[in-house]
């Protein structure tokens, strides 16, 4: 069809199509622009929130392999823990310790803490035995699967048998029930 | 080339102001001319040409016509040109039309008759001599139209070539010539029987004293300017040729002056003779033919559309630039609140993510290293020590009992401890000999470095790969 114009007709066309687009964007375009702009500025700003929200979580990457690694350096996993008698398994748990170490248990006293701290409970255990399993009990009682931390220990050679060593501690059960983050309580 | 090889019959017509003339070796023919005011002919006369030139037409063939064209529209100059490499005389020529003519090149219909080289005064270019005739362009079509309306293809010059073909003229080398016919004049100066320069006169007198004046004063015109005496030629109708070359003998004494006459009704190849004279010569020399369809001179235009195409493409790109900033928030606006919504939700784990790690870096902040501490002390125990008892509490502080050999080894054990790092106070509280003074009771206190500031224990160093073995 534009083959049979002329080339003044075609010219016509293009001066028209021309001026067509330049009434249409004067009239419309803003407008059209301006609905653009809203979505492009709410797009942007989505897209800077999604961004930011990508830096913390790049930022949390650490944190989480440093969970990792006290999980598996203390076998332990706060969240797996079962929220009933924490206390008593936790003592359960220290006594069998105590007995697979070749320990001769004494005197266990335990005191529930408070309501305010993040204590649940502490314990007062004695035993005796043989020095070669010191080392081992140490080694384990950090790692029971559940929250405890030594608060003091006392070691001394047994004056009655030699080769064995008496021993006592006082053991904190922490409760991460109770725990609060940041500025939170502290055992 | 001679007149019976190449024109067996021509026709020849000649177009005047008042009058159109006919002429064939048949016979002949003229109609009186009625114009507009625009100078075209009215549509009776156009009707009554028609019949005429029909009626003139030979039964049969396609004769070859020529058509002379006179009177007021018609320009012919001599123009000396520089010859321009790579440029053509025609181009050149529509240069000089567009400089020196009052109408432009696109409305004028022009032909030219170039002159033999003649070399310039400077000497370093050579020039080139060309006559141009021109007319009108709307009358020319006009006249054009009318002839092929009728069946002729005609051959178009101007009306003061073929009268250059007349023996008065052709043989003179330069000349002077008055047509004084149809009430009006045309003066023309010829060289070598080519016109070289032609001005209408609108005279409409017929008595010859006035007209003789007239002519003497446009001779001496002309010769003011270019002092020439060159022979003069009258023509015109016998009365007025022939008085009119008197008078101007008397006017201008001494000059050579002759006279052609040709009936006002007929033209100039009126007669038989005449006609056989022009036709003969028309094609021996050559002629300011004048085409219709002038070549239009390639102007050495600019091409813009590489520029515009290119400026097109930019404009392009930037729209899509620019509508794409705009067009993404729609393409991919739906993902990223699916994005965002994930990452919300996930953000609320993050609370939970600080307490546990609070809680794990409070237990490990805390636990005593009561194994790295017992590999310590065995690893830096002077010889014979004696390890009584050791407590030890969250606090970082540390009580030491043991017994030694000598009364010098307590400094020693501090000194060596110290040099670990790892305390930050070596306290010896105590050291008691015993009885028989072999031995020696010390007791030590001691403060552990936070656990940041202790250095890392080297245990390949110490021997300590496996179960540290205490000293006894």
């Amino acid at each position: 069809m534009l083959e049979s114009l002329s080339e003044k007709d075609r010219k016509t066309l293009r001066y028209g199509a021309v001026i067509i687009v330049v009434y249409l964007s004067l009239f419309y375009g803003r407008s059209i622009l301006a609905a653009f702009e809203s979505s492009r500025v709410a797009y942007f700003e989505q897209l800077e929130q999604a961004e930011d929200l990508e830096e913390i979580f790049r930022s949390y990457e650490n944190k989480v392999l440093k969970i990792e690694k006290y999980r598996d350096q203390y076998h332990l996993n706060v969240r797996a823990l079962s929220n009933t008698n924490l206390v008593g398994n936790a003592g359960r748990a220290l006594q069998e310790l105590v007995k697979q170490s070749k320990f001769k248990i004494g005197q266990v006293r335990e005191t529930l803490a408070s309501g305010g701290s993040a204590n649940a409970a502490t314990f007062q255990v004695e035993g005796s035995g043989p020095l070669k399993s010191l080392m081992p009990l140490l080694h384990r009682l950090q790692s029971t699967g559940y929250p405890m931390i030594i608060d003091t220990i006392s070691i001394r050679t047994d004056e009655k048998k030699r080769g064995n060593v008496q021993w006592s501690a006082t053991i904190v059960v922490l409760d991460y029930r109770k725990w609060k983050a940041k500025g939170g309580n502290r055992a | 080339m001679n007149e019976s090889s190449t024109i067996a019959n021509p026709l020849f017509m000649e177009v005047h102001a008042r009058k159109w003339t006919g002429r064939s070796s048949a016979g002949g023919f003229s109609v009186d001319l009625h114009r507009d005011d625009q100078g075209k002919l009215t549509e009776e006369t156009q009707a009554e040409l028609k019949t005429a030139i029909q009626e003139f037409l030979p039964a049969e063939g396609n004769p070859e016509c020529c058509c002379a064209l006179s009177g007021s529209g018609i320009s012919l100059r001599t123009l000396e040109l520089p010859q321009i490499k790579n440029t053509s005389i025609q181009d050149l020529v529509r240069f000089q039309i567009e400089a020196e003519w009052p109408l432009p090149p696109e409305e004028l219909v022009w032909g030219i008759f170039e002159w033999a080289e003649t070399p310039s005064t400077t000497g370093e270019t050579k020039s080139v001599r060309v006559t141009v005739g021109a007319i009108k362009k709307s009358l020319f079509e006009h006249y054009n139209h009318l002839l092929q309306s009728c069946g002729i293809e005609a051959t178009w010059t101007l009306h003061s070539y073929p009268l250059g073909r007349l023996e008065a003229i052709r043989t003179l080398p330069k000349a002077w010539v008055f047509d004084h016919r149809a009430s009006s004049s045309d003066f023309i100066r010829f060289e070598k029987g080519v016109p070289t320069l032609l001005r209408h006169q609108a005279w409409n007198d017929t008595e010859p004293v006035p007209l003789a004046k007239k002519m003497a004063r446009a001779i001496q015109n002309e010769e003011d300017a270019n002092p020439e005496h060159n022979p003069i030629v009258v023509i015109g109708t016998d009365a007025t040729a022939n008085g009119c070359a008197r008078e101007l003998e008397q006017l201008l004494p001494g000059r050579d002056i002759s006279s052609v006459a040709i009936p006002e009704t007929l033209g100039t190849t009126s007669s038989s003779h005449a006609y056989h004279a022009i036709a003969g010569n028309m094609r021996d020399s050559p002629m300011i033919e004048l085409y219709l369809a002038e070549a239009p001179i390639a102007e050495p235009k600019f091409d813009r559309r590489p520029l515009l195409r290119i400026a097109g493409l930019i404009l392009l790109m930037g729209i899509i630039i620019l509508l794409a900033r705009r067009i993404e928030p729609s393409l991919r606006g739906s993902a990223l609140n699916e994005q965002l919504e994930n990452f919300k939700s996930e953000q609320k784990a993050l609370p939970e993510i600080d307490r546990e790690l609070t809680f794990l870096t409070h237990i490990h902040e805390n636990t005593i290293p009561v194994k790295d501490l017992i590999s310590l002390l065995a690893a830096n125990a002077v010889s014979q020590l004696e390890i009584q008892s050791i407590e030890m509490s969250r606090d970082r502080r540390i009580q030491l009992r043991a017994t030694l050999p000598q009364r010098a080894q307590p400094e020693d054990l501090r000194a060596k401890l110290f040099k670990t790092g790892w305390f930050e106070q070596v306290v010896l509280d105590e050291q008691t000999p015993d009885e028989r003074k072999r031995k020696l009771t010390i007791r030590m206190s001691l403060k552990l470095h936070d656990h940041l500031k202790r250095p890392k224990l080297a245990k390949e160093k110490l021997g300590l790969t496996s179960a540290p073995k205490k000293s006894n």
